[in-house]
């Protein structure tokens, strides 16, 4: 959930409740008003006509009706009159005149005539226009509630949306931050502290990153450097033990398997430094490369290397492929993929080079599909077995290598492995 | 022939030295790059070795410094540093080969042959063993004058051996010769058998007196002398 419509919905939850509290709360409020303010009136009429009735007690034996208004006395007995209590009514009336039946508030009242006798009075209130105004209220609250609402939910959306632009903008910036890459300037202009103060802690820790991130590749570049002369002085004093007179075949053998392990030292740090000077763009040199000279050339030699393994290759040329890249690391992209292809084709399986334009494609004989999201990673084995032959590196090379022109690729399983390598339209000519 | 050793790692200048010395080099040595300068002003050499990366400097500057005296010594790069920019920048300087650390001697001592041929010009850059002529030139061979048909890797396989005779050679450094980098699994090297024994098939039935033997599935050596083997009464020789 995006964090504006997250508060905004907050926000306009809050204002709904509030509003509406207030609001019920209001309409009853002004209907109490009413009510009470009906009842004055039925009491002062009461008085009114009591004071009239005292002076003239004509009054005492008539009734009187207009059309919303009436009043009728009714002589009680006096035990009537002293367990009498006051009555408030809310009732309807029929009006023949209207054919209708009407809201009416009725007050039930006793007082004492001169007379010495004791009268109901009852005067009846037609509550039509309250009623009438009760809905008006309540319609006009309804409206304006809804309305507020609204004008909070639209208005608080455009102002959070300005507050939290320079937000929107340091994201926009961290997502343009590639690792390796020069940082991106950051042209975000806020006023407000703390986005201020993400910008310089973001901004801050990417230097950092990329410091670390330089310091860790030129790291992984000297320490393999530096293995380099180590590597050497125990390779080549083998090399000189193994020329000793005498040397027995047991000790030959053991020199050989001193030599495998040292073999596969060398060619993992061979691979890592490959790999960090391929990331420190160290092959600046390009020039025109035909890729499918270069397939045809390592082909043969790797059917040769691989003769015993008996493993058919087939290349099929659908168009001719020239790529515009490093003449190096263009051999090591394509000897990195056949070997791979061989080395994971079991006896008697096929190969399949096929050069389309703007396409690559590497593919072996396979049974069941590797794990697409990890095979380019360093040091990923797809089995158990791989470990011992492979340096983990192959793939993670040409990776790279692909990285570092633009060209795409990925794996597929179609009945087999397929790797496919998509140049980009500018740095071939096909 | 004389060579200089620039190399500052005292334990790979000791190997390489006591290598060279077997293979009846003169050596000396340099280990920073102010010993170097004063010995390529004082002597000359046929082939300098010359590392990189050296306290007091760059040995790309022993490398100009020679260029400037316009000496004639053929200078074969062995750097720990297999940058490319390194590699290119050592070449046109005049650097005649590059070998990146670490490197197997056998290949070494091949890559010496080949920068000290190309400089004899005119010269006879034939190599003669025994009844068996190889001229790396020309990529020929031939047995008692006759020539020798070789495909391009078997002639690559001989040129290693006839320029590292009576020398044990691994065979992993004979496959990473002649096959480049795209050899590396371990479990592979068997087709180097095939190949060798092709070579050997060839060799045999032109009648050659140095033979390549197989040393116990460690790697291969290539004899001349016929009596340790006894192998040799049907070869009529």
């Amino acid at each position: 959930m995006k964090l504006l419509h997250y508060t905004n919905t907050k926000l306009s939850t809050l204002l709904l409740a509030l509003i509406g509290v207030w609001g019920v709360f209001f309409f009853f409020a002004i209907h109490y008003e009413i009510r009470d303010e009906t009842d004055d009136m039925l009491r002062s009429y009461r008085d009114i006509f009591i004071k009239k009735a005292l002076q003239n007690p004509a009054l005492l034996h008539s009734s009187y009706e207009t059309t919303f208004d009436r009043y009728a006395i009714r002589p009680i007995s006096n035990e009537e009159a002293a367990a009498y209590d006051e009555e408030w009514l809310n009732t309807t009336l029929y009006f023949p005149e209207g054919n209708e039946h009407i809201p009416v508030r009725v007050y039930k009242s006793i007082f004492l005539a001169p007379d010495d006798h004791y009268y109901e009075l009852e005067i009846s209130m037609s509550t039509l226009e309250r009623d009438d105004m009760v809905k008006t209220l309540f319609i006009y609250l309804l409206a304006l509630y809804v309305l507020l609402l609204l004008c909070s939910i639209v208005g608080n959306r455009l102002l959070l949306k300005r507050s939290f632009r320079p937000l929107q903008q340091l994201l926009v910036w961290l997502d343009s931050i590639v690792p390796g890459k020069p940082i991106p300037a950051q042209r975000i202009d806020t006023s407000i502290e703390e986005f201020r103060q993400l910008n310089e802690a973001t901004m801050a820790m990417s230097r950092r990153n990329l410091e670390a991130y330089e310091q860790q590749k030129q790291f992984i570049e000297n320490a393999s450097h530096e293995l380099q002369t180590p590597l050497a002085v125990a390779l080549n004093r083998l090399e000189m033990l193994a020329q000793c007179e005498g040397t027995t075949e047991k000790q030959l053998a053991e020199i050989d398997d001193i030599y495998r392990t040292l073999n596969r030292t060398v060619k993992l740090n061979k691979s890592l430094l490959l790999l960090s000077r391929i990331d420190n763009h160290q092959y600046q040199d390009v020039a025109e490369v035909d890729l499918t000279a270069l397939v045809d050339d390592l082909a043969a030699d790797f059917e040769e290397i691989y003769a015993d393994k008996d493993v058919r290759m087939e290349v099929h040329r659908q168009a001719g492929l020239t790529v515009r890249m490093n003449e190096n690391l263009s051999r090591v992209l394509v000897s990195n993929l056949l070997k791979n292809a061989y080395v994971h084709t079991s006896p008697g399986g096929r190969i399949g080079v096929t050069i389309a334009p703007r396409r690559l494609v590497v593919r072996n004989d396979g049974d069941r599909p590797l794990d697409g999201t990890r095979i380019f990673d360093r040091f990923y084995y797809s089995s158990e077995q791989a470990k011992g032959s492979s340096t983990g590196l192959g793939l993670a090379i040409v990776k790279s290598i692909c990285g570092l022109y633009g060209i795409e690729v990925h794996y597929a399983f179609r009945n087999g492995h397929e790797f496919v390598l998509d140049f980009p339209e500018a740095g071939v000519r096909g | 022939m004389k060579i200089l050793l620039v190399e500052d790692d005292r334990d790979l200048q000791n190997t390489i030295r006591n290598f060279l010395v077997q293979e009846k080099y003169v050596v000396e040595c340099a280990s920073d790059r102010d010993e170097a300068l004063d010995k390529i002003g004082v002597y000359d050499y046929d082939c300098v070795l010359l590392d990189i990366m050296l306290p007091g400097g760059s040995g790309l500057t022993v490398l100009e410094e020679l260029k400037k005296m316009r000496k004639k010594e053929s200078v074969l790069i062995i750097s720990a540093k297999d940058s490319i920019d390194d590699k290119v920048a050592g070449l046109d300087l005049g650097a005649d080969d590059y070998l990146a650390k670490p490197f197997h001697l056998a290949e070494l001592n091949a890559r010496i042959r080949s920068v000290i041929r190309r400089k004899q010009a005119g010269g006879d850059t034939c190599i003669t063993i025994e009844n068996l002529r190889l001229d790396p030139d020309k990529r020929t061979v031939y047995v008692d004058d006759k020539a020798l048909s070789l495909n391009r890797k078997e002639f690559d396989l001989l040129y290693y051996f006839v320029v590292n005779p009576d020398r044990l050679i691994y065979k992993t450094a004979l496959a990473e010769s002649v096959w480049g980098d795209n050899i590396d699994q371990a479990d592979s090297l068997d087709f180097i058998y095939s190949q060798v024994k092709n070579l050997r098939r060839k060799m045999k039935q032109a009648g050659a007196v140095p033979q390549v033997k197989a040393v116990y599935g460690f790697g291969y050596k290539l004899v001349t002398e016929e009596r340790p083997s006894q192998a040799s009464p049907e070869e009529g020789m």
